[in-house]
């Protein structure tokens, strides 16, 4: 213990003038700062922005849960958004707070955190193919939203004339499309040997559609057991049991 | 160039119809890269009654993009694709990430303009003072609030680091696009009308744009 007191600071700090003090204080902060500075790189604070529930945040909460990567959900109210509103790139949420700065778009969010984590394709190509899934995917959405949102009690319309005019058509579109991938892929993923993102994304979407609207994909036998594929993976799984919303 | 070499250049091949529309962007990327490129514009007829039906592009759609035999669809990730081969992805992956989300909010902003658009060439039937005033300004001038705040915390001229990106070319060609069919859109957005001016003064995208088929 002697040994520790004369090679220590502390000799210094207590036993020395008032200008070793200081240098030694100088000194101590220099090396807090660094070392905040490294814990940052290596640990970088997330926050996701979004409200309540699962909608947009839903797929990047995902990513973080599938990349094991630790994340605070803030949940943001119908009071408090109008002001924190003003703070967003765009005007809207998702949004990504990293140490201070946003991100935001929901695609950008999880190709963001994806790609640290090989979670985005492992070549440019198979990256490449992943985006191409997924814009495919929002394609599918904007059409299918039509009927969609109306079945889930937003807007005003007939849901069933919406289901056969823009349901069906666009999920007729869509879904032949990531079977011939799957198939094509042979992985059981969509894209590569590993699961990427977009799996997640169409996973999520299509538990959702059968949830909600059951028997919907059930000339799509395929892309069901992708999507159980995809919820069976341990991390994942665990998020779907424990999720908030 | 080392001719002997020529076996080892990446031989790319796009597939689009005779528009600038989703496939500019891409054309642009190659011009600024100074990359070859074979650029195939396609006729409405020859996409219905032949290539679609021989089902090689991946989404049955186009544009596509040919690297060496393996085919990627879908213009963004096409974009994003060269872009980060290229170097106009944005420099770190923090800046990758804003790039991509002015690219996924342009996406967002530009459907609801269709009416307006098309009525102007006159494949729709609105009516245009209407639209302009409830739709096309309002929606306009939203999006760019959000992106001359890009503009302004950047300080660079583009809207993401310190070079162009792919999102600054996606915005000036929209500026094009409407401008020609309103010379007055960005008169009250000098910035964007800056920034406009700037991207298409680059020299390589310059020449691409004097001497690029009038569509």
């Amino acid at each position: 213990s002697t040994f520790l007191f004369k090679t220590s600071p502390f000799p210094l700090l207590f036993f020395s003038n008032f200008h070793s003090k200081v240098s030694f204080f100088v000194e101590f902060l220099t090396i807090c700062i660094k070392l905040r500075g490294y814990c940052r790189r290596i640990m970088p604070e997330y926050k996701l922005h979004y409200f309540g529930i699962r909608g947009l945040g839903e797929v990047p909460r995902q990513i973080f849960a599938l990349a094991e990567v630790k994340f605070e959900n803030v949940a943001v109210t119908r009071e408090d958004w109008p002001e924190f509103k003003k703070k967003t790139p765009f005007g809207q949420m998702p949004v990504l707070e990293v140490d201070g700065k946003f991100i935001p778009q929901s695609f950008a969010i999880a190709r963001f955190i994806a790609s640290q984590h090989g979670l985005a394709g492992k070549t440019p190509f198979e990256a490449a193919w992943v985006d191409a899934l997924a814009d495919q995917w929002k394609d599918f959405q904007n059409d299918f939203k039509k009927f969609w949102y109306l079945k889930l009690g937003f807007g005003e319309g007939d849901v069933d004339a919406a289901k056969v005019e823009h349901g069906i058509p666009a999920r007729d579109k869509f879904f032949p499309l990531v079977v011939k991938q799957l198939k094509k892929n042979g992985s059981g993923f969509l894209v590569g040997d590993a699961v990427t993102w977009v799996d997640v994304l169409v996973a999520n979407a299509v538990a959702d559609l059968e949830e909600k609207e059951a028997g919907f994909l059930a000339e799509y036998p395929e892309v069901v057991a992708h999507q159980k594929k995809v919820h069976a993976i341990p991390a994942l799984k665990k998020w779907l049991e424990t999720r908030p919303y | 160039i080392d001719c002997t070499n020529v076996s080892a250049m990446t031989k790319y091949t796009l597939y689009y119809f005779n528009l600038r529309a989703r496939a500019e962007v891409v054309r642009q990327l190659f011009a600024l890269a100074g990359e070859p490129f074979e650029d195939v514009r396609v006729t409405f007829e020859e996409w219905e009654n032949t290539i679609k039906q021989r089902g090689e592009m991946p989404f049955d759609a186009l544009p596509v993009l040919d690297v060496d035999g393996t085919k990627i669809a879908q213009s963004m990730a096409i974009a994003r694709f060269l872009a980060r081969k290229f170097g106009y992805a944005g420099k770190s992956l923090y800046e990758q990430s804003l790039v991509d989300s002015i690219a996924d909010q342009y996406a967002d902003f530009y459907p609801p303009l269709s009416p307006y658009r098309n009525t102007l060439l006159g494949l729709d039937n609105q009516d245009l003072e209407k639209l302009l005033l409830a739709d096309l300004r309002p929606q306009r001038d939203e999006f760019f609030g959000y992106l001359v705040r890009f503009l302004r915390q950047s300080g660079s001229g583009f809207l993401v680091g310190q070079s162009v990106t792919f999102a600054d070319l996606l915005i000036a060609e929209h500026v094009t696009t409407f401008k020609s069919i309103d010379p007055h859109y960005v008169r009250e957005w000098p910035e964007i009308e800056q920034h406009w001016a700037k991207i298409r003064a680059i020299p390589n995208l310059a020449k691409w744009i004097s001497e690029r088929p009038k569509t």
